[in-house]
């Protein structure tokens, strides 16, 4: 028991440790060069590891004010679309299960649209994709319906998603077209393409509730979406009640999606190829599998974004990064997938 | 043998039919437009339809009036209702837009019910924006985008379809004039005299700024500034770290997103440090008929305006002058103090170093 709870552990403190590393990567990197000593400095005031430094204003306002929220945010949504993801994927017991595919993310992008139509940039963003992410999320869960939640689902599931997104694809092009092209377009249209440059300690501190209460929510849930990853039958027999356990569940991954949305916009392979990763790299050990995917999201998020603001003078979009490095990432796990199935 | 005898004697039929139609009218303009194409053109054009954004202003500089003018883009409303050009021109505001917006490509059934003689459109943006025009038979007047001097063509070759030859030279003529006198007083400059200017085409929705192949590049170069970003391709996003790295010593901003203004960067603390904040050298370009940013027949007195701002100690005074005398020649408007005011943007730009001494009114 006692090298099972070491092992156990060893998963989680090793991506607590890469957690720390990229962030620290993320704090250190930038085009604006800021040599360590001086990042130490700023980070610890007085401290013997930027003794020494020279002081540099711009230097003090890269860190805090562009790189410490930027590193804070990609974590935060990082962690949360992973947690999403696994959630997702436990609760409708499907291993494609994620925001993106189910047609949330695209309820949030329309939510926001709207909001950034109707009112402008701001709350009304964030509430608005709240709220259609929510319902985007609902839609999809009538339309497969309460038995379907078995193992034939699969197909029903990817169906109800390419319903819900292609819809509310289709209604962000509509709201496109009737943005003014020179006063609103502009903002949504790189809203949409999915950034963190427009970090900020406000941003930040404007989404942190959410996700984070929904992180919490989804760690207290763990043993529930582990019950009803294995039927919702068993859950009930395990003593799960499942109806409010669900509910909580989809609020919080709605929650999650429209927050991270809201500030960032569409990213998307996030929450389908973390929980993929962690489930091959520390193992699906159910009792802290919930933190390892939520560590490990917010190490993978805070690499990426990293990756994209300092490869090239050329800031990359986050989202083509995702895409570019997630999709490979799930190719090799499909392959390993229909290996295992053949076997 | 028959059926083949049938053919041909429809096929006759056929093209009896088509000669009245595609056979050129009796007195007819031909132009080799810029996209290398020659068009045919009716001796007197009467329904003008201008699909690239500032050929709306060019039609009325050149033609003195909207008469002649049936459709415009989407896009041209902005110079008309929140620039001057609905000023000089009030009948714009009840134009046509129906036929184009932000991509260009024209609708059909609006194209097809303007009946017009004379389509103006783009002609380096493929097939599908100048296609549909030709489906129709209309005469395709392309244009080619980019470098500010491709305009002065624009003038000759939109002058001349209009059946204004010489006015279309005369104000060619004083573009290049005008764009050539700037390039002359910056060749002057030492290299080490020449201030980093950064171009932000946004600054609100992300940052991007202006590199390689963009007019703004080109501007700014010619009037003794250096374009940091100029390794980079077309409109490009940044981060702000690489705009400090960059460190430019003078910052211009686009006339594009609503509400953007050098206050907008000076509030916003991680600007702080860049050397054109600490200096205050941060201006909105001005807008008059036409946006100064992108090319357009106001082009040199964008230039006259950069020069001053990049090189005040070098500046001609009296641009607020050579602005109103370039408004009579254009647009045949005698603009007042107040529209001269909105035009240069005193106010947005008040508290940018040197301007009100540059170009507020004299005292």
């Amino acid at each position: 028991m006692r090298s099972g709870r070491k092992v156990l552990w060893r998963g989680s403190s090793g991506l607590l440790l890469l957690l720390g590393l990229s962030l620290l990567a993320g704090l250190v990197l930038g085009r604006y060069t800021i040599p360590l000593t001086q990042v130490a400095g700023i980070l610890l005031p007085g401290s013997w590891l930027g003794a020494g430094a020279e002081s540099d204003p711009v230097a003090t306002r890269v860190i805090e004010l562009v790189r410490l929220p930027r590193v804070l945010l990609a974590a935060l949504v990082g962690a949360g679309l992973a947690a999403a993801g696994a959630a997702l994927q436990s609760l409708f017991r499907n291993p494609l299960a994620e925001p993106q595919l189910l047609g949330v993310s695209s309820g949030a992008a329309f939510g926001g649209v709207l909001g950034m139509l109707l009112v402008g940039d701001g709350p009304a963003v964030v509430a608005g994709a709240m709220i259609w992410g929510l319902l985007a999320l609902a839609a999809v869960f009538w339309l497969v319906g309460h038995q379907s939640a078995g193992r034939g689902s699969a197909v029903l599931l990817v169906l109800a998603g390419i319903v819900v997104s292609g819809v509310f694809a289709a209604a962000v092009s509509l709201l496109k077209l009737l943005a003014d092209p020179q006063n609103q377009l502009p903002a949504i249209v790189f809203w949409l393409m999915g950034s963190l440059a427009n970090a900020s300690h406000e941003r930040m501190l404007l989404v942190l509730p959410c996700i984070a209460l929904s992180l919490l929510l989804l760690y207290r849930l763990r043993f529930q979406l582990m019950a009803l990853a294995l039927g919702e039958e068993d859950a009930r027999n395990l003593g799960v009640r499942v109806g409010p356990a669900r509910w909580l569940i989809l609020i919080a991954v709605g929650l999650i999606t429209a927050a991270s949305v809201a500030v960032c916009g569409v990213i998307a392979w996030v929450g389908l190829v973390v929980p993929h990763l962690v489930r091959m790299g520390v193992g699906s050990d159910h009792r802290n599998f919930m933190l390892n995917v939520m560590l490990a999201g917010a190490a993978y998020l805070v690499m990426v974004d990293t990756l994209s603001r300092t490869v090239a003078e050329v800031e990359i979009p986050l989202g083509v990064l995702t895409a570019l490095l997630g999709a490979p990432l799930f190719a090799v796990l499909i392959r390993r997938l229909g290996r295992g199935m053949e076997a | 043998m028959h059926a083949l005898n049938k053919i041909a004697g429809m096929l006759l039929l056929a093209g009896a039919l088509c000669v009245p139609l595609s056979a050129p009218l009796e007195a007819s303009v031909t132009l080799t437009d810029q996209s290398g194409k020659t068009v045919v053109l009716p001796e007197r054009v009467e329904r003008v339809v201008a699909i690239p954004i500032p050929l709306a202003s060019m039609v009325m500089a050149i033609d003195g009036g909207v008469e002649r003018l049936s459709s415009i883009n989407e896009g041209a409303r902005s110079d008309i209702e929140e620039g001057l050009l609905g000023t000089m021109f009030p009948q714009a505001r009840t134009l046509s837009t129906a036929v184009a917006g932000e991509n260009f490509v024209p609708n059909s059934e609006a194209l097809a019910a303007s009946r017009a003689d004379l389509v103006i459109q783009w002609g380096d943006r493929g097939e599908a924006v100048t296609e549909p025009i030709r489906r129709l038979g209309m005469p395709v007047l392309a244009l080619r985008y980019g470098d500010s001097m491709l305009v002065s063509d624009w003038l000759r070759l939109t002058g001349a379809a209009l059946g204004k030859g010489e006015r279309g030279q005369m104000l060619a003529g004083w573009f290049e004039q005008g764009v050539h006198a700037i390039e002359r007083r910056s060749a002057a400059i030492a290299p080490e005299q020449r201030p980093k200017v950064l171009y932000l085409m946004r600054a609100r929705a992300g940052l991007q700024v202006a590199g390689k192949g963009t007019s703004m590049d080109a501007d700014l170069r010619r009037a003794g500034g250096v374009n940091p970003a100029a390794e980079l391709p077309g409109f490009a996003p940044v981060g702000i770290e690489q705009i400090l790295a960059w460190n430019p010593d003078v910052i211009l901003l686009n006339n594009f997103e609503p509400g953007l203004s050098p206050q907008t960067l000076f509030e916003d603390r991680r600007f702080s440090g860049i050397a054109a904040l600490d200096s205050r050298r941060v201006y909105l370009y001005p807008r008059g008929g036409f946006r100064w940013d992108p090319p357009s027949q106001e082009t040199p007195l964008t230039l006259d305006w950069l020069f001053a701002v990049l090189h005040p100690e070098r500046a001609e005074p009296g641009l607020r002058d050579r602005v109103r005398a370039a408004y009579q020649l254009l647009y045949g408007h005698e603009l007042n103090e107040a529209e001269l005011g909105q035009l240069l943007r005193l106010e947005l730009n008040a508290a940018g170093r040197n301007y009100v001494e540059l170009f507020g009114a004299q005292r």
